[in-house]
């Protein structure tokens, strides 16, 4: 009876401990992420491809660094789908010395304004959440389970 | 003393029906009956338009809120911040049938200001479907029949609703997520049963349309959109560069996520097919790709395709020939004709003959066509089109390929014309189409790489280029002539109705609802509801009054993707109102 008991507590503490050990910590990086449609065309799993939003670069085998991923958000790509998340940019010339008149009537390569802006707090966190996230490593269970906030089919076979 | 006899008639008559089911009859003679909107185009030959002429070009400007209801169903999933309202809310009896994004079915009473009747939360997978749907979350109405509410979730089930109680009677797993299958149209009704569409051919799938028995949810047959190599049409996909796309009819795309007309007079169902997959490599798939992008007649009873008319042969711009078909028994070159009218993504509108599939008409309805010189005007093929080559490039400046991966074509790869639904007026022999007029760039990847489940078949993308605007436009069916435009800033991205009272109800994505002149297309009316409008109007009595039902909620792909080339939308905050209006 006693050892059915000791039992019992024991599964409930384990239970307990496996359940509150690793809660889910928010990640300003990750919300950001979402918040700015990156995983529109990067995808859910950061590593881009063909897409709606046109063939995005994957952010797992990205070779830029830290300055250069927050260029690129800040500024886009001109000439591709990858939009601009500072509100300056382009109106003065802090993107590569360019202004949105140096482009007019080049609807090739006019540069996108992105569905919301993000300041530069959201902007380095983003870059955070690329660098200790997606650069150089493989989708993971764990990465997805963080990416969706708790189980889903989308995670199984990971 | 007369006004009150007729008073309690009318109130017994309407107590009675408010119990009655839905029977076949009531469904084929839907016009006969305008006080209800009851199936999905208002009628099964897609004509959205309403016999009701209370509310008319005289006193259309007194229109105002009658009531409003918030519709829940807004939380994101998947890839998706947020979900959107697309549906075409169906009213009997002064009772109103909407769907959210989810799935979830609402039943209003429409004589009470909206209340609440009932809930159904079919409890839709979120993350799993809402990681590969393409084009939004998105629900856009359901079906009745007998006592049942009949609809389809994200997730792939159609579900069979009581309609007094709202409690769920049947469930059918229809289509299969894991392969990235999902449901966005509503069902189609036929005697005893339940069309239904998928969705998915930028993932990849192979496209069907399933007949379930209503009885019992069996079976009665699955028609795929896309031939395997021994079947009619299955010498269209020919082997491209790769080795792998020897199978390239398997993952060939062909979705049918638009629902589709019947006439019961020729027991035959008439579907839109949609792309091929990969959309933007029509190397990697040599030949015609049938019955992409095409127009199929159906038996009703055995789902055997009995013609096929395809807009867009072996389609490079994503030219999805989806969209409705509407049915029309109309005066064309001055003859009295049994026609299907349809409004293709790739900016032409055309007549077909319904009972044989031949070609009468075709024009662009769009301001800017530059993809081909014309169609044949005897076989409504594109001009461009070769038929020694397997390979199309049509006017090769439009079209992105291995040697020249990127092209602009207007219109661009989201129309034209979208989802967004037509409406046909009758009394005028008029075609109204909500446009988009568009020019956009295409950019070919070579699909190198093998299918692989749930993962983009795409062969390239779209690339955002000129700013977008749209249009409605008139088109008169007896000529195939364009009558009138209404200019937008931005794409009609809602779809219509036409009404006896000459109107033509429509809306801006931005949020602004309007009613038209339908001899001029005139505005005569308009609401600001300050949120996206991505659904289709409708009309309808309760209480001897009409009403203008529409939902209001940013939806669809645009807010997604396409934002870039209509500067200003980006603006629109997500909603989940549904708007009923009333003089």
């Amino acid at each position: 009876m006693k050892i059915n008991i000791i039992l019992k507590v024991l599964f409930l503490v384990l239970m307990y401990n496996n359940a509150y050990s690793q809660p889910p910590k928010f990640d300003y990086g990750l919300s950001t992420y979402k918040k700015g449609n990156c995983m529109g065309c990067h995808k859910w799993h950061g590593d881009g491809g063909p897409g709606y939003g046109g063939a995005a670069l994957s952010l797992r085998e990205t070779g830029l660094d830290k300055e250069q991923l927050i260029t690129i958000i800040e500024c886009g790509r001109p000439g591709t789908n990858m939009p601009f998340f500072d509100k300056k940019a382009y109106v003065d010339d802090r993107c590569f010395g360019m202004k949105f008149s140096d482009f007019e009537g080049d609807d090739k390569n006019r540069p996108l304004q992105a569905k919301s802006f993000l300041n530069k707090r959201q902007i380095e966190a983003v870059v955070d959440f690329i660098i200790n996230d997606l650069q150089g490593q493989k989708v993971s269970k764990d990465y997805c389970l963080k990416f969706f906030g708790k189980p889903t089919r989308s995670c199984e076979g990971l | 003393m007369i006004k009150y006899i007729i008073t309690t008639i009318f109130a017994l008559v309407f107590s009675f029906n408010t119990f009655a089911n839905t029977s076949w009859d009531d469904i084929l003679n839907a016009k006969k009956a305008p006080q209800n909107w009851l199936t999905h185009h208002g009628s099964l030959d897609g004509h959205r338009f309403s016999g009701l002429d209370d509310i008319n070009k005289k006193n259309v400007k007194k229109l105002k809120v009658a009531w409003t209801a918030m519709i829940g169903g807004i939380e994101g999933g998947g890839i998706w911040d947020h979900a959107g309202l697309e549906g075409t809310p169906i009213v009997e009896d002064g009772f109103m049938y909407v769907t959210d994004g989810w799935g979830s079915v609402y039943k209003f009473d429409a004589t009470k200001n909206g209340k609440l009747v009932w809930k159904m939360n079919p409890d839709t997978d979120h993350d799993f479907p809402g990681a590969v749907t393409c084009c939004g979350i998105n629900n856009r109405g359901v079906a009745l029949i007998d006592n049942k509410v009949v609809s389809h979730t994200l997730d792939g089930r159609l579900i069979v609703t009581n309609k007094d109680s709202g409690e769920i009677e049947q469930e059918v797993q229809l289509a299969d997520a894991s392969i990235a299958e999902v449901i966005t149209a509503a069902p189609l009704v036929v005697k005893n049963s339940a069309i239904t569409g998928v969705a998915g051919a930028e993932y990849g799938i192979r496209g069907w349309l399933h007949s379930t028995n209503l009885a019992d949810g069996s079976k009665n047959w699955r028609t795929y959109t896309i031939p395997a190599p021994d079947e009619p049409g299955g010498d269209t996909w020919k082997q491209g560069p790769e080795a792998h796309s020897k199978d390239a009819w398997m993952h060939g795309g062909g979705s049918t996520w638009v629902v589709g007309s019947y006439d019961p007079d020729l027991d035959v169902i008439y579907w839109g097919v949609g792309n091929p997959g990969p959309d933007w490599d029509n190397e990697y798939r040599p030949g015609d790709n049938l019955y992409s992008n095409s127009v199929l007649a159906l038996d009703a009873d055995s789902g055997k395709i009995k013609w096929y008319f395809q807009y867009t042969p072996n389609d490079p711009y994503d030219f999805d020939g989806v969209n409705e078909q509407t049915l029309v028994d109309a005066k064309i070159f001055g003859k009295k004709t049994k026609a299907v009218l349809h409004a293709d993504r790739n900016g032409f509108a055309y007549a077909l003959d319904r009972e044989s599939g031949k070609f009468l008409w075709g024009t662009p309805f769009v301001k800017k066509l530059d993809w081909t010189a014309g169609l044949d005007k005897y076989t409504g093929r594109p001009l461009d089109y070769d038929p020694n080559k397997d390979v199309q490039r049509y006017v090769p400046s439009s079209s992105a390929f291995r040697a020249q991966p990127e092209a602009t074509s207007c219109p661009g790869n989201m129309g034209g014309k979208n989802w967004p639904p037509t409406a046909y007026d009758p009394d005028r022999n008029m075609y109204y189409i909500p446009v988009i007029e568009s020019c956009a760039m295409h950019v070919n990847v070579p699909q190198e790489k093998e299918w692989v489940a749930r993962e983009f078949w795409l062969g390239g993308g779209p690339k955002m280029g000129p700013q977008i605007t749209g249009s409605v436009t008139a088109m008169d069916v007896n000529s195939g002539k364009v009558v009138a435009k209404y200019d937008m800033d931005y794409p009609q991205l809602g779809g219509l109705v036409a009404t006896k009272g000459g109107l033509v109800f429509s809306s801006h994505p931005d949020g602004t609802i309007v009613a038209l002149d339908s001899d001029n297309l005139k505005e005569l009316w308009a609401f600001e509801t300050n949120t996206g409008v991505n659904a289709p109007p409708i009309t309808f009595e309760a209480g001897g009054k009409q009403y203008v039902a529409i939902l209001a909620g940013l939806g669809g792909a645009w807010p997604k993707w396409f934002v870039g080339s209509t500067p200003g939308l980006e603006k629109v905050q997500p909603g989940q109102t549904l708007y009923v209006f009333g003089l």
